[in-house]
């Protein structure tokens, strides 16, 4: 009567999508052992094998018995198993069609094609891992590069928890002593005034103003960063994008307003994920066509997170690229001086025409510049990879639990300086403590509620 | 007063005439429900064991509580009233509280004569030795002159006389107050039942010859010049007060103390129940605070008619003569002489986590605990359970719905959630800080927010009920048409330096100005276009509305929430030991505290959020599996 029990043996592919070398089908419920043993060829036999251990054999079609796929066995019985479930994975080979087949042999031997989740959402039932570290499961399936992927084990630790834990833990004494005043007449405590609590206040919040520019880096790590390629035609976008990416991905032509889509490339630079976009130079232009292109690359200004506006500066600015500037000068942006390879090269010319932007000098033809630009972009995106190692993994949830500590704790500091009552500072205060209490997972906010169901629907 | 032989037919039956038996015995009574209450002795009834007080921080808003259901303590107060203060006037009006010196022998007059004149209600005098329970459910009591009183429900407030054991020196003494025998037998019975027994201990400081005291080196502490009164009845205000007298221990009181430690009951092991640590006795402050030289000593008078004087902050157990060389050496008390000695006692309790909301308990059915039994220290903190478990045992013999307080109505709600859900190691006692939505529960408002509350179960009158709906509807009316008032700079500006306010250069609300800590409600006569007149209560509560506005509503969006957690019930009989993914220590606790709902599960100590989710997922699948289970009873019955 209920399809959502925990009776039922799952299987999944629990690899990502697409080519690779390698992949991993898991199963996980209380029949794993007779499907695998009806599915599973080799010297062993997996309901006669031990925990943690690895054979190797084929995957065979139950029906006719055919090989489907030269596989390792992975044997993990219940309790010490992800999802504290029997559990059994199969190594197969890289590429969707293997993979699909050995689901494909599990399902009809038994197994019902698992949920989004639902292995997490398993752990999670049997008490192997609590709700944070759920959330976190999901941050590591969802990393897209090596350094996201090591913040998140972090916080599957508990480790980054411990800062936060700390200053609330400061809060909480200041709170003590405020409600000590409240809670006692004047007479019977020593006197103590709003700046006697102010003082062990501010350093909580600068605490935590911390922990959200931290916390920004990290969002910066998990979502990368949107940076937009932008300038007139044919100043060299497309080579810069090349060279970015070093791979042939965009077209290079030397005749003007090639590029007349857009053209995404993700790349790591030093552990942050970013999204280059490629536009249709911008110029006024009659053609149609070229004409759609230059709107997509307004829209992709407007979304990206930072401008890249090249110029080719081997040739002198023009009212196009005046107007650029001057459109741009005011975003955090870097002024791509390129060409510089170029005999006429003559970058003063670009740079008299505002101060205050960050120029630098490139060849997308030699890579000159190629250092400086990533040095640029990173600087504006203000994340430093070596400060990273303190750094806290926030999901849209937990970082709108630090904006609203932060300014719970702003409105309460609030209060005491304008010499408004404690006993008002005292709910800015615990609240501060709660959301943060939510956010290392000692208390339970709301969003557990919802969170339960979100993630895991049940009795719908 | 109906005398023993009266007695016809008795529904609820209350066990002890202290400030919880009294409130439960009168608010049974007044319900229409035959009550009777025993006691060892008649004339003791409402007696105040040990300070002459009633109210202080976070107990005014108590007593004012009891006041809006229909209690007694707040006119009592208000009637024997020597002094009157409001505490704390400093600060906000959400931890103000109000607190009264009484006069003891009339407190205890007033309150015998309140339950003599009551209907319903006969005073029977006696020990109880026992229950009588059949089918898990009370059926009457017995006492120790072989009577026995059928009954349907049964309210024990047993205060410190459930075994009471006096201790001062090496002198040990059965009884509950000096004097007075202790209820020995009850005990035992309440543990066949199945009860668990705690034991915890409280004191009392010596009383003096007011005659025998020097006040002239003493600074005088007055009452309050316009005194308030707790009862929204207003009773007769006093136009004379007597003053209170400050004065301090030394190093010589401390040295004298600290050297008769070994023959302190509390120090030599002889008592082992813990006591109130926000009560402690002058010997605790000793050990505790060895780098004070001082503590504060306030002379209380406790009549009209006695010179008799309780020396608060003196709470001691240690022998006579200890105390009598001790309290020598404080300036004023040279020459003091001591009419009783301060002691200490040591008393039975029950762990509260066996009850529910309204005060029963979860073993007996119709048998109901409140006050010190339950491990609460205080007169405000004993009527307040009191009022809720008479209530409650009234309401089950008529068979009507509970009547229970969350956290989000008052401390009584707060109070009870606390005891339930967190037990007591201690002493407990009510604090501000206990309630996490103090700036709407003050004792300014207590009958705005109750008065609906009790008018429906009938505990207070159809009239007061009205005068307190209308005050309601000033007190939003004026707060609202103080936001739609606007006035311009010119004559606002005047105001406004008068006050050192900041000037303004557009116009304003009333309610704007008014938001400023700086100015009063009185301030805003000379710009109002249309100045209202009220009484100084309802400006007290417009002013508070408006101060604290943005607040209030954050408190009240605060306690939804809360209430969308405590809408999730458990079911009495969820079997938490089927958990296996929850902690061992968790489904333990769940277990004995069995909470409500998961709100109350969130509050329980040592639950964690993890835990909780669990419980979450593991009441829905419940519910899911009863509603596909209903369903497929369904389809089963419309086949036959």
């Amino acid at each position: 009567m209920n399809p959502q029990a925990p009776n039922d043996t799952i299987a999944a592919i629990g690899t990502p999508p697409g080519e690779g070398g390698l992949c991993v089908v898991r199963m996980s419920g209380p029949d794993v052992f007779p499907i695998a043993d009806r599915v599973f060829s080799g010297a062993a036999r997996p309901s006669a094998c031990r925990t943690h251990t690895i054979h190797h054999g084929h995957v065979i079609d139950p029906g006719s018995r055919e090989r489907v796929d030269e596989v390792l066995m992975s044997v993990f019985r219940s309790p010490r198993t992800y999802t504290r479930e029997d559990l059994v994975e199969f190594s197969g080979h890289g590429g969707m069609v293997p993979g699909a087949r050995i689901l494909d042999a599990l399902i009809r031997s038994g197994a019902r094609l698992a949920e989004p989740g639902e292995f997490t959402k398993r752990a999670f039932l049997n008490g192997r891992i609590d709700l944070l570290q759920a959330e976190a499961v999901g941050e590591l399936i969802r990393a897209r590069t090596d350094a996201c992927a090591r913040a998140a084990l972090r916080q599957l630790n508990g480790t980054c928890s411990q800062q936060i834990d700390e200053f609330r833990l400061k809060l909480i004494q200041t709170i003590a002593i405020i409600e000590v005043t409240l809670d006692f007449t004047e007479e019977a405590i020593p006197d103590m005034t709003p700046e006697t609590f102010l003082e062990q206040l501010r350093p909580v919040r600068e605490a935590v103003e911390r922990l959200i520019r931290s916390s920004h880096e990290t969002r910066v790590l998990r979502d990368g960063i949107r940076i937009a390629l932008l300038g007139k035609p044919n100043v060299g976008k497309s080579s810069l994008l090349n060279m970015l990416t070093s791979r042939d991905r965009a077209i290079v032509h030397p005749e003007s307003g090639t590029t007349r889509d857009t053209i995404e490339e993700s790349v790591d630079i030093r552990g942050v994920p970013v999204v280059f976009v490629d536009t249709a130079g911008i110029r006024r232009t009659s053609d149609k066509v070229e004409q759609q292109g230059v709107t997509r690359s307004r829209k992709e200004l407007e979304q990206a997170d930072i401008p890249l506006v090249v110029f080719d500066a081997s040739n002198p600015p023009d009212d196009d690229d005046r107007r650029l500037v001057a459109q741009l000068s005011r975003r955090a942006g870097v002024f791509i001086l390129n060409k510089c390879d170029l005999d006429s090269y003559d970058p003063e010319a670009y740079t008299a025409l505002t101060d205050g932007c960050r120029w630098v000098r490139t060849s997308a033809i030699n890579g000159e510049g190629l250092g400086n630009l990533l040095e640029a972009i990173l600087e504006i995106v203000r994340f430093n990879p070596d400060s990273f190692e303190s750094g806290l993994v926030v999901n849209a949830r937990q970082a709108e639990l630090l904006d609203r500590a932060k300014a719970s704790l702003d409105r309460g500091i609030g209060v005491l300086e304008e010499g408004l009552g404690a006993e008002m500072a005292a709910v800015d205060l615990r609240e501060c403590v709660h959301q943060l209490g939510v956010l290392v997972g000692k208390e339970i906010g709301d969003a557990v509620l919802d969170h339960v169901f979100s993630r895991f629907c049940i009795g719908k | 007063m109906a005398g023993i032989d009266q007695v016809k037919s008795i529904e609820v039956l209350v066990i002890g005439g202290g400030h919880a038996g009294c409130e439960a015995a009168l608010a049974s009574a007044r319900m229409g429900v035959d009550t009777a209450l025993v006691t060892l002795d008649a004339s003791k009834i409402g007696q105040m064991s040990c300070n002459p007080s009633i109210g202080g921080l976070g107990k005014g808003q108590l007593v004012r509580e009891v006041d809006a259901l229909g209690g007694e303590m707040g006119r009592a107060a208000d009637a024997t009233a020597l002094q009157v203060k409001m505490l704390n006037t400093r600060k906000g009006p959400a931890v103000q509280s109000l607190r009264s010196q009484n006069d003891r022998a009339a407190y205890r007059d007033y309150m015998q004569r309140v339950i003599g004149e009551t209907e319903n209600l006969t005073v029977v005098e006696g020990e109880v030795t026992g229950l009588d329970v059949d089918h898990r459910a009370v059926t009457g009591i017995r006492t120790s002159d072989g009577r026995s009183f059928p009954c349907r429900a049964v309210v024990v407030a047993s205060g410190t006389f459930l075994n009471g054991v006096m201790h001062r020196g090496r002198s040990i003494a059965p009884g509950g107050r000096l004097g007075e025998k202790a209820a020995t037998e009850l005990s035992g019975s309440l543990r066949e039942l199945g009860f668990d027994i705690g034991r915890l201990k409280t004191g009392t400081p010596p009383r003096i010859d007011g005659k025998s005291i020097d006040y002239t080196q003493l600074e005088i502490i007055p009452g309050d010049e316009f005194p308030e009164h707790f009862s929204q009845e207003r009773l007769s205000p006093p136009d004379e007060q007597l003053p209170c007298y400050q004065t301090f221990t030394n190093a010589r009181t401390h040295d004298i103390i600290r050297s008769a430690l070994d023959q302190s009951p509390m120090y030599s092991g002889r008592i082992t129940g813990r006591g109130p640590r926000y009560c402690p006795s002058v010997e605790d402050k000793i050990v505790r605070f060895p780098d004070r030289d001082s503590h504060q000593i306030i002379l209380e008078p406790e009549g009209w008619n006695t010179d008799e004087v309780y020396v608060n902050g003196f709470s001691t157990s240690l022998p006579e003569p200890v105390q009598d060389r001790a309290l020598h050496t404080i300036k004023g008390l040279e020459e003091a002489e001591i009419l009783q000695f301060g002691y200490a006692v040591e008393y039975d309790f029950i762990p509260p986590e066996n009850l529910t909301r309204t005060l029963e308990t979860r073993q007996v059915g119709g048998l109901f605990l409140a006050g010190q039994i339950n491990g609460t220290t205080g007169y405000e903190e004993a009527a307040a359970q009191g009022i809720l478990a008479g209530i409650n045992a009234a309401l089950a013999v008529r068979e009507r719905p509970a009547f229970t307080l969350d956290r989000g109505e008052a401390y009584i709600g707060v109070m009870i959630d606390d005891l339930i859900t967190k037990g007591a190691d201690e002493p407990y006692r009510m604090f501000t800080s206990r309630a996490e939505y103090r700036l709407l529960l003050r004792h300014d408002n207590a009958d705005m927010r109750l008065s609906d509350r009790a008018f429906e179960i009938g505990v207070i009158s159809r009239e007061r009920h009205e005068a307190t709906v209308r005050r309601r509807r000033v007190v939003e009316e004026e707060t609202d048409r103080l936001k739609r008032v606007y006035v311009v700079p010119d004559r606002i500006n005047r105001v406004l330096e008068a006050r050192s306010s900041t000037r303004v250069t557009e116009p304003v609300s009333l309610h704007k100005l008014l938001s400023r800590p700086e100015i009063q409600y009185s301030d805003l006569h000379a710009v109002d276009p249309d100045p209202m007149e009220h009484e100084p209560t309802v400006i007290g509560q417009i002013q508070t509305a408006v101060k604290y506005a943005g607040y209030l509503e954050r408190q009240r969006k605060e306690i939804e929430r809360m209430r969308t957690w405590e809408s999730r019930t458990i079911p009495a009989d969820f079997d938490y030991a089927s958990i296996r993914a929850m902690s061992h220590e968790a489904r333990e606790k769940l277990t004995a505290i069995r909470p409500a709902n998961v709100g109350q599960a969130s509050r329980i100590p040592g639950i964690t959020p993890a835990d909780l989710s669990i419980l979450v997922v593991h009441l829905e699948r419940r519910n899911a599996t009863r509603r596909d289970e209903k369903q497929v009873f369904h389809v089963e019955h419309s086949k036959t």
